[in-house]
C-alpha cells in the first residue's frame, strides 16, 4: 500500500483532521515531518492510503481545514 | 476547614480532576506539540480533547478557536492586545475586576482611551443607555464581567452583545464568575472573544484558563489584523520568525500546562454531568440562606440582598473592618475573603468603605456549613 501524507502544520489542527477525517470513513495516522519536508519547517502530517488522498483532501478543502502540503 | 472563597478559587476539586492530573504527571506527560513520539502526541490529544470540551460548553464548532492560557487575566491580555487599534475607545463596566481595568488602562501608551459605563443591575435598558451614552465614533471595544467577583450584579449579556454587533464593536466577555454556572453561547451572544478560568467554576486546577474565539475567526486574513501578545516557539512552522496565522498557536508561545489542562478536562466533564444550571441552583440557595443569616443578626448590612440569584455574597457588620471579620472567621475554620477583591470600581459602587466580606459557594459546600458559619459570625457581632 502507497502511503501519502498531508502536511499539517499545526498539531492541534492534525488531530483536529485525524478526528474528522476517521468519522467519514478514511483512516489516518498523525506523524511528525522533518523540517526539511516542508516549506518552513516544524510540521505535523496525516499519513494515509494513497487511494484515499483524493477524498481526504476534498473532505478537508469542505470543512475548511487548513494542510499545507500534500507529501507523495 | 469550611471553604467559602470559591470566587477567588474552587475547593476542593473533583477526584477525577486530581487523578488525571497525577495520571498525566505520572505517565504521559510529553511536550504537546513538538516531537512525534507517543508521549508527546497523547499530550497534544488530551490537550485538544479539553479544546473541545470548551468549544462545546460555549457553543462554538471549530475546538482549535480555543486558546489555552494560565488565568482569566492572561486570557483578557490576549485578547484585548488582539483588537485593539492605536487611537481608538474601550467601554468597560463600573463593576470590572482589575483584570480588565488595569489591562485597559494600560493601553494609554497606544493612544487608545477608555470610559466607564454605568451598570444597573435591576434594569437592563438603564444599562444599555450608560453604553449609547458613552460610545464614541471610535469605540472599538468593549469589554465587560458576565458577572461581578463582588456580588450578585450580573450583566446583560445577550443584549450587550446585540448592541456591540449594531455599532461593529468588538465583543468581549470576562466569564470569571460564570463559566461553569451560567450558559453562554458565544454565537448567540455576538461575543468576540470570551476570557474564562479553568480553576474556578469549571473545576480545574490553577494555572489553567482559556479565550475562546468566535468561529468568524477563521481565516489567515483575519487573524493577521488581530496582534499576538505572547511570542515564542510552539513547534509551528519554526523556520518562520513570525507567529503563525492561525488559531490557536497565533496566540500560544511556548510549552503549555499539560497536567493543568489535563485536570480542566475532568473539570468540565464534572459540570457537564450536573449541569450549569443544577450546580447554580445549588449555590444561589446557599447564597439566599447565607443572605437571611447576615440578616438575623444585628449591625449588618448585606449589599444587593435582593439580587437572588447568585453564588457570592457582600456584607459588613459596623465598626469592624472587614479583614478582622475574616481573620476571626478563618480562626472559627471558615475562609473568606474580605477587602477590595482587585475590583475598586464596584466597591466605590456599593460605597463600602475599604471593604467588606465576600463569602462565595460552591457544588461542594452545604447547608450544615451555613450553620457553622452563623454561630461564628453571631459570636464576632456579640463579641465586638
Amino acid at each position: 500500500m502507497k502511503k501519502c501524507i498531508i502536511a499539517i502544520s499545526s498539531v492541534n489542527h492534525a488531530i483536529r483532521s485525524e478526528k474528522f477525517l476517521s468519522s467519514n470513513g478514511i483512516k489516518s495516522k498523525i506523524v511528525k515531518l522533518q523540517p526539511n519536508l516542508t516549506k518552513k519547517g516544524c510540521a505535523y502530517g496525516l499519513e494515509l492510503n494513497c487511494k484515499d488522498l483524493p477524498a481526504a483532501i476534498s473532505f478537508l478543502d469542505n470543512a475548511g481545514i487548513p494542510y499545507s502540503e500534500i507529501l507523495r | 476547614m469550611i471553604y467559602f472563597d470559591n470566587a477567588a478559587t474552587t475547593f476542593p476539586k473533583p477526584p477525577a480532576v486530581v487523578n488525571e492530573i497525577i495520571s498525566c504527571m505520572s505517565s504521559y506527560c510529553g511536550n504537546p506539540g513538538r516531537s512525534g513520539h507517543s508521549l508527546s502526541i497523547k499530550s497534544a490529544e488530551k490537550i485538544y480533547e479539553c479544546r473541545e470540551l470548551i468549544s462545546k460548553m460555549f457553543g462554538i464548532d471549530n475546538p482549535t478557536n480555543v486558546v489555552l492560557t494560565q488565568n482569566t487575566t492572561y486570557a483578557i491580555n490576549i485578547a484585548l492586545n488582539a483588537f485593539a487599534k492605536r487611537k481608538t475607545h474601550i467601554l468597560i463596566s463600573d463593576i470590572e475586576h482589575n483584570s480588565v481595568y488595569r489591562t485597559v488602562a494600560s493601553l494609554y501608551k497606544f493612544g487608545i482611551d477608555y470610559d466607564i459605563f454605568t451598570v444597573d443591575p435591576f434594569n437592563i435598558n438603564n444599562t444599555l443607555h450608560s453604553i449609547k451614552q458613552k460610545m464614541r465614533q471610535n469605540t472599538s471595544i468593549l469589554i465587560c464581567a458576565h458577572v461581578s467577583n463582588v456580588c450578585g450584579i450580573t450583566l446583560p449579556i445577550f443584549e450587550i452583545g446585540t448592541l456591540c454587533k449594531k455599532y461593529g464593536i468588538y465583543f468581549i466577555v470576562d466569564g470569571a464568575q460564570s463559566a461553569g454556572t451560567h450558559s453562554i453561547n458565544i454565537q448567540n451572544c455576538n461575543i468576540d472573544a470570551l476570557c474564562c478560568p479553568g480553576h474556578k467554576g469549571l473545576y480545574g486546577p490553577q494555572g489553567t484558563g482559556f479565550v475562546v474565539f468566535n468561529d468568524k475567526y477563521a481565516t489567515e486574513k483575519q487573524l493577521k489584523k488581530l496582534s499576538p501578545f505572547i511570542y515564542g516557539g510552539n513547534g509551528f512552522n519554526s523556520a518562520d520568525k513570525n507567529m503563525p496565522d492561525i488559531l490557536p498557536e497565533r496566540f500560544e508561545g511556548g510549552t503549555l500546562n499539560t497536567p493543568g489542562i489535563a485536570g480542566l478536562a475532568e473539570g468540565i466533564k464534572f459540570v457537564n454531568a450536573r449541569t450549569e444550571s443544577v450546580i447554580f441552583e445549588h449555590t444561589c440557595a446557599l447564597y439566599n440562606s447565607a443572605v437571611d443569616i447576615v440578616k438575623s443578626l444585628p449591625d449588618t448590612v448585606v449589599y444587593y440582598p435582593e439580587l437572588n440569584e447568585s453564588s457570592t455574597l457582600l456584607f459588613n457588620i459596623n465598626n469592624i473592618d472587614s479583614d478582622t471579620v475574616a481573620d476571626k472567621l478563618n480562626d472559627s475554620g471558615i475562609c473568606v475573603r474580605a477587602g477590595l477583591h482587585c475590583s475598586p470600581l464596584v466597591h466605590q459602587k456599593l460605597n463600602t468603605h475599604n471593604g467588606a466580606v465576600r463569602v462565595s459557594f460552591s457544588y461542594f459546600n452545604t447547608f450544615s456549613e451555613l450553620n457553622v458559619f452563623y454561630n461564628a459570625l453571631k459570636n464576632i457581632v456579640l463579641n465586638r
